[in-house]
């Protein structure tokens, strides 16, 4: 018997093609090619074939080979683009997809997917993802994703397998992942293979393109906000090595614009960049070195200064706020071919978040007296520290022993450095006072090891079991995680299928849960004394693929979780200090908590109509001591999301086409003030006196709703014109297109009657988030 | 400040994201809730302090919580402050007050306030002067009201601490650390604190010598640390006398003004903290039923 395999690409592009259907015409004998376009073919009887490889979008390649016994042959395929879909069977990715996958709860969203949607400002992976069922926004402001109850700490995030650890610049505003650079977006809403650990949540891993291996070519957009550019092109072919290469890079324009306007008199102090780089050398058929580095950081730099002299001197003051955050991460992969049948590759990754914020004031004082000059100087400092350095160093390997199973094995480890400080700083003349009171340090290791099998058992049943170990430093204990997935064919177009899996994390965010707006995840360690949180993710599904190359899942889930930290709010008293101590973090609760649910999606990724519908039906519930069973911010029971895409018809328009998402859900919970109420405090004089303070009484936790939340969203873009020789669309985004009023939090205020001053009777006015607001923007192709 | 040059750019910013956080119409807010009783009860064993009641009960957010009663003058610098003072409008002047213990029942009466600055009127006092509570003793609250629930309460009053001021040192200084001793206790918590009796001199905000500090009372002593501070730049004349306190205090009072509140809720947009009502020693209402006892050290701060 032998083996046929290769990599399946785009031939104008050089791009590898994920999905296509390769196969031995009039045989039974065909493979899909994985993410990276590698097909395998196995147990090929000697004799003539015709070799067929089909993708939508392209044209069917065909190509006749003489096989002959025991041999391993390398057949590199390439498809050729075309607008027209002709008569003949044309296999989708999502096609492959549902006949490949056995796991539940996974999407993947290539570029022109997340394009549909349309987005603030611009096109963004995150907000994409957020039309998804089963995934939830916090609100309009935050791209961070909430999956099936769980935060978006929980969340594994990664671009081209390297962690992202804050992946948002401007609050959360937009994701940190620059689209035009993406291919793929992969996300697994729950029960992921061994492969995936150190997240209890879903996974998302942000798959950049390759570059171009043909010919040197770019791209731009300028929208309201930012200005981007990609460029790409091959690795001239030197002694047999070649490759290609993409640099793709982002930046607010704002603060130079308004630099530029007003002839450097004006300042505005905030901007945001990140660049990607991708690198892949082919050293020979069989060994590939990908590098892959991302750098982005959110830089606000605020200062104003006075500077007043009179009869007795001079005064000199500047204060100021420095504030930068972000991540650097950077990566090399080998790939090795080791046999048809064996893949191998080995990755080592380094991950650094950090974010520094530092208010500073000055203050320099001159006085003159008779003939002696006297200075006073003060300063004074508080800076909020946060950091993470990760290194990871990874290898997976992939074995199809044969028709019935494809074995993955693979070892991770992953060391962690976080620190987490909080500082003070008095200088005078003479004299500096420093206090630090908070200083967390911790070094973490994870180190990982996992197998699995996918196995058909027959032609209707397939079966995928794994194992993970995880060994966590700090407890010096080895944690396990099975993972069991099952798929039953019912027909070619139906399929059953059921996941289980638990899954351990070993560190948090140690941010307020009920803060509205979230600036910067503050990333710890999971301390010495705490034990790890863990999940356990139940789902079943059903999975209709249409004649018509339309998906129709329904997937039901429970998940459970066990020792969740959350974060103390206020000043917190540590019983083993006898101290009162005030520092915004030092506490947690363990916190339980489960969520179950129910989705619904119909997705059609082909045709000049294309988009998806989504409906999700879920409950959350997280319990801490003072608060019992309670629903979290991010618990909504309805949501229904509509994602399309329509290319309007010849007749209309040659080169317009629309886009429109529609969201309308449940409103999220919040806790509801019900009265007033005096509280009492302590205050030693040193007489021991008590102040009264009047203040909201509240009801149980979150048990109350806001109203529900509607928005409409349209995109109209013009496409393939032309402006020299460079081909352009331009777009129009129009958001919250009904100014429907959805309400972020409340605010009160206190009526006050004007003749007797008293004070008394709340009102109150919702905070609305997006209002109707239109962009437009620009992207051209070089 | 020099802001023009920020002038521009905040306007294009707000130009940018002032819709980005629109307010909705103000409506006035109605809850369907039932306003209870809201009292705070203090045994003291402190002869400088007196028991005290106060009741007072929660309030519906559609009706007034605060009523103007008049404006209070300050004086600093020799200029007048005027401040306008309110009383709030939840006090409970007609509730009956009673704490029984030792087999006797001790009814406490309503002491009006007359002017706008007695801060420690409108209370329910001993104003027989019968009631002296007793170190472990169980009390019991009860506190009726037309048109609400009672409210009872239950406390143990914690021992008398004693501040051993033969073992320590009658002149101290910020500048070296010195050691405070007391009588043992079996068990609790103790509040030590260190106050300037009268303020003389102005010490650099987080350069004072008072301190605040929960013991455990079964240790005996504390060692005050010290305090690393540039020289004060006024000079004083007269002593400064600092006040060492132990104040010991039941579990009920420990709970809720050491312990505080837990779980509680915080939201930034809110103008006004919130509480999501304690009852710490009391049943059928909110609010506090406690004890304290304290023993006091008069010292020499040296500079």
């Amino acid at each position: 018997m032998s083996t046929i395999s290769g990599f399946v690409r785009n031939d104008a592009t050089g791009e590898p093609i994920s999905y296509a259907n390769v196969f031995l015409g009039e045989t039974s004998l065909g493979s899909a090619s994985n993410i990276d376009g590698y097909f395998v073919i196995t147990n090929v009887p000697a004799g003539n074939y015709q070799l067929l490889a089909s993708m939508i979008g392209f044209k069917i390649y065909k190509e006749d080979i003489d096989i002959e016994e025991n041999l391993n042959i390398r057949i590199n395929i390439r498809l050729t683009q075309t607008v027209l879909e002709g008569d003949e069977v044309v296999v989708t990715a999502e096609r492959q997809k549902f006949e490949q996958q056995i796991e539940s709860s996974q999407i993947s969203l290539d570029l022109r997917e997340i394009n549909t949607v349309p987005g603030f400002i611009e096109a963004d992976v995150f907000r994409a993802l957020q039309m998804l069922p089963g995934v939830q926004s916090g609100n309009d402001f935050s791209s961070a994703l909430y999956v099936r109850g769980s935060t978006p700490d929980q969340n594994l995030i990664m671009l081209d397998g390297i962690t992202v650890y804050n992946p948002y610049h401007l609050g959360g505003i937009f994701s940190t992942f620059n689209t035009d650079a993406i291919k793929e977006a992969d996300f697994h809403a729950g029960g992921f293979p061994a492969r995936y650990g150190g997240r209890m949540g879903a996974i998302l891993n942000v798959i950049n393109r390759e570059g171009n291996t043909e010919k040197v070519t770019g791209s731009g957009n300028v929208s309201l906000v930012t200005a981007k550019a990609l460029i790409e092109g091959p690795i001239p072919n030197w002694k047999g090595i070649k490759g290609s290469w993409l640099i793709s890079g982002r930046r607010t324009y704002f603060d130079k614009f308004i630099n530029l306007i007003t002839r450097g008199e004006g300042q505005f102090p905030y901007y945001f960049y990140d660049y990607q780089i991708k690198t892949n050398i082919d050293l020979n058929i069989d060994h590939r070195l990908t590098y892959t580095r991302f750098y982005g950081d959110d830089i606000l730099d605020v200062s104003a200064s006075d500077k007043t002299n009179d009869e007795f001197g001079t005064t000199e003051s500047k204060f100021g706020v420095e504030w930068p955050w972000g991540n650097h991460t950077n990566g090399l992969t080998w790939r090795w071919i080791i046999s048809p049948n064996v893949v191998a590759k080995t990755f080592l990754a380094s991950s650094r978040y950090r974010y520094d914020f530092v208010f500073y004031f000055d203050n320099k004082e001159t006085f003159m007296d008779n003939d002696s000059t006297f200075r006073n100087d003060t300063a004074f400092d508080v800076g909020y520290h946060d950091s993470i350095k990760d290194l990871t160093l990874e290898t997976e390997i992939i074995w199809k022993a044969n028709d019935k199973h494809t074995v993955t094995g693979g070892f991770q480890r992953k060391d962690i450095k976080f620190d987490l400080s909080m500082e003070y700083r008095i200088t005078t003349l003479d004299t500096t006072f420093s206090m630090k009171p908070l200083d967390l340090f911790n070094r973490t290791r994870e180190l990982a090891a996992y197998v699995q099998d996918k196995w058909d058992i027959s032609d209707k049943l397939k079966f995928q079991g794994g194992l993970r170990f995880v060994h966590y430093n700090l407890h010096d204990k080895v944690y396990l995680e099975p993972r069991i997935g099952m798929k039953y064919n019912v027909s070619n177009t139906m399929s059953f299928k059921a996941n289980w899996g638990r899954y351990h994390q070993f560190l948090i965010t140690a941010n307020d849960p009920d803060e509205n707006f979230r600036l910067v995840d503050l990333w710890m360690g999971l301390p010495k004394d705490k034990p790890a949180s863990v999940s356990e993710h139940a789902i079943l599904g059903f999975e209709y693929f249409s004649p018509t190359n339309i998906l129709y899942r329904v997937e039901t889930y429970y998940k459970d979780f066990d020792h969740l930290l959350s974060l103390k709010p206020g000043d917190v008293y540590a019983d083993n200090e006898n101290e009162l101590e005030s520092t915004p973090i030092n506490e947690f609760w363990d916190t339980d908590a489960y969520a179950y649910g129910l989705e619904l999606l119909i997705k059609k990724t082909s045709g000049k109509f294309k988009g998806w519908l989504g409906y999700t039906l879920a409950k959350t519930f997280y319990y801490t001591p003072p608060n019992g069973w309670f629903a979290p911010n991010h618990d909504r029971t309805h949501t229904l999301n509509l994602v399309t895409t329509v290319e309007l018809p010849d007749w209309v328009s040659d080169n317009l086409e629309m886009n429109s998402s529609i969201t309308a859900s449940s409103g999220n919970p919040f806790t509801p003030i019900i009265g007033r109420a005096n509280t009492w405090e302590q205050d030693i004089r040193p007489d021991i006196n008590w102040r009264s303070s009047d203040k909201y009484l509240v009801d149980k936790k979150n048990s109350d709703r806001y109203p529900y939340y509607f928005r409409l969203d349209l995109g109209i873009k013009r496409k393939n014109r032309r402006l020299f020789k460079w081909k352009y669309d331009s777009y129009i985004q129009l958001i919250n297109v009904t100014s429907h009023e959805n309400a972020l939090s409340y605010l009160h205020r206190t009526r006050i009657d004007q003749s007797s001053g008293n004070r008394g009777a709340v009102e109150r006015a919702p905070l609305n988030m997006f209002p109707f607001m239109i962009f437009t923007g620009l992207q051209f192709e070089f | 400040m020099n802001f023009k040059k920020h002038l521009q750019s905040i306007f294009f910013f707000l130009i940018l994201f002032s819709n980005a956080c629109e307010e909705g119409t103000w409506e006035l807010l109605e809850v369907d809730y039932e306003p209870v009783l809201n009292v705070f009860g203090i045994i003291s064993l402190d002869p400088e302090v007196d028991s005290f009641v106060r009741v007072y009960r929660t309030t519906n957010l559609s009706e007034e919580s605060e009523i103007y009663v008049g404006i209070d003058t300050i004086t600093w610098d020799d200029e007048d402050y005027f401040i306008d003072i309110y009383e709030p409008a939840a006090i409970i002047k007609d509730a009956q007050v009673s704490i029984k213990g030792s087999g006797n029942s001790f009814s406490f009466n309503f002491v009006p306030k007359q002017y706008p600055w007695e801060y420690k009127k409108n209370v329910y006092l001993d104003t027989l002067g019968t009631f002296i509570p007793q170190p472990g003793t169980t009390y019991l609250l009860e506190v009726t009201a037309p048109g609400y629930d009672t409210v009872k309460g239950e406390l143990i009053t914690p021992q008398i601490p004693v501040l051993i001021d033969s073992l320590i040192q009658d002149t101290i200084s910020t500048k070296r650390e010195y050691r405070i001793l007391w009588k043992q206790l079996n068990e609790g918590k103790g509040y030590l604190t260190g106050r300037l009796d009268d303020q003389k001199v102005n010490y650099d905000k987080g350069c004072e010598p008072d301190f605040d500090r929960v013991v455990d009372l079964q240790s005996g002593s504390y060692i005050v640390p010290v305090k690393i501070c540039e020289d004060q730049q006024s000079i004083f004349d007269e002593t400064q006398h600092f006040i060492i306190q132990l104040m010991t205090m039941d579990e009920n009072y420990y709970n809720y003004f050491i312990r505080g509140e837990e779980g509680g809720y915080s939201n930034f947009l809110l103008n006004s903290g919130t509480t999501s009502g304690q009852s710490v020693g009391i049943e059928g209402g909110l609010g506090i039923f406690g004890s304290i006892a304290t023993s006091k050290l008069y010292l020499i701060l040296d500079d």
